[in-house]
């Protein structure tokens, strides 16, 4: 075998490596979030507060309510869709609001919702 | 093993590994893949919302009154701000043996008549006797409300 086909197949075995590393990344990341139930936990925050923020929004006066987890989760909302997330890499759970809700993002353990003519989120 | 057959067996080993990746992706994706059926609250949310918000129909003077719906605000302009896009609303409203109807979100409120479709719409009516305060006088009406959203 000359030394540019030695090379190649050195480049190929460290793609591999690579491929390799990255499937077991993304299974132990699932396994692992599906068995300590971080998944389940991601998806009841997305309906639960944005539920929640729904019934908030349309309170016959001004309202304060403050939803509070046991660990800290990153919210984003981007047009009346709130993505939550509780790690950086990771896919996030989605909640689609029925209200209109100016955009925010967010990452805590405790959300202050406010309903004093429009919702807003600290 | 020359080089160009060398590459060729190289192509073949790569696409096997990514459809073996996109294989064990979508076993994991499946396992993990939780759901919250939230959408029977969430209609009826929507439809309390558009009854009892005074952004939406809600009669307000000082204060709002529950249970009491302003003509003036019964148009498409006004409940198109007062809801998000997700939804669609087809809202039939009865008094005085007149009836007005509203479409809100026309891309899904058009498809109501297809909620047979189970698998892809999820779809509710129902239906609300309300005052409808036109310029202070009280009517009794009827207001009903179907829902359409996609699954």
């Amino acid at each position: 075998m000359n030394k540019k086909a030695a090379t190649q197949k050195i480049m190929f075995y460290i793609f591999y490596l690579l491929v390799a590393f990255l499937i077991l990344y993304v299974s132990a990341s699932y396994l692992n979030n599906y068995f300590n139930g971080l998944e389940f936990n991601k998806e009841f925050i997305a309906k639960d507060l944005g539920l929640t923020m729904d019934v908030l929004s349309f309170s016959p006066s001004g309202i304060d309510a403050t939803y509070t987890q046991s660990q800290e989760f990153q919210l984003d909302n981007r047009n009346n869709n709130l993505n939550v997330k509780i790690r950086d890499l990771e896919t996030s759970k989605k909640y689609g609001f029925i209200s209109n809700i100016d955009d925010f993002s967010i990452k805590s353990k405790e959300i202050h919702i406010r309903n004093k003519d429009k919702i807003t989120v600290k | 093993m020359d080089l160009a057959k060398e590459s060729v067996y190289w192509i073949f080993r790569i696409m096997i590994v990514a459809i073996a990746i996109t294989i064990v992706i979508l076993i994991l994706g499946s396992i993990s893949d939780y759901n919250i059926d939230a959408d029977e609250t969430q209609s009826y949310i929507l439809k309390n919302k558009i009854i009892m918000d005074d952004d939406c129909l809600a009669y307000s003077d000082y204060r709002t009154h529950v249970g009491m719906i302003d003509k003036n605000k019964f148009n498409k302009l006004h409940l198109q701000n007062c809801i998000s896009k997700s939804t669609g609303v087809r809202l039939n409203l009865t008094y005085d043996k007149f009836s007005e109807e509203i479409l809100i979100n026309n891309d899904l409120a058009d498809k109501i008549d297809f909620c047979y479709d189970e698998e892809t719409f999820y779809c509710e009516r129902e239906k609300y006797f309300l005052i409808l305060n036109d310029n202070s006088k009280e009517i009794p009406s009827i207001l009903a409300i179907d829902t359409i959203k996609l699954r």
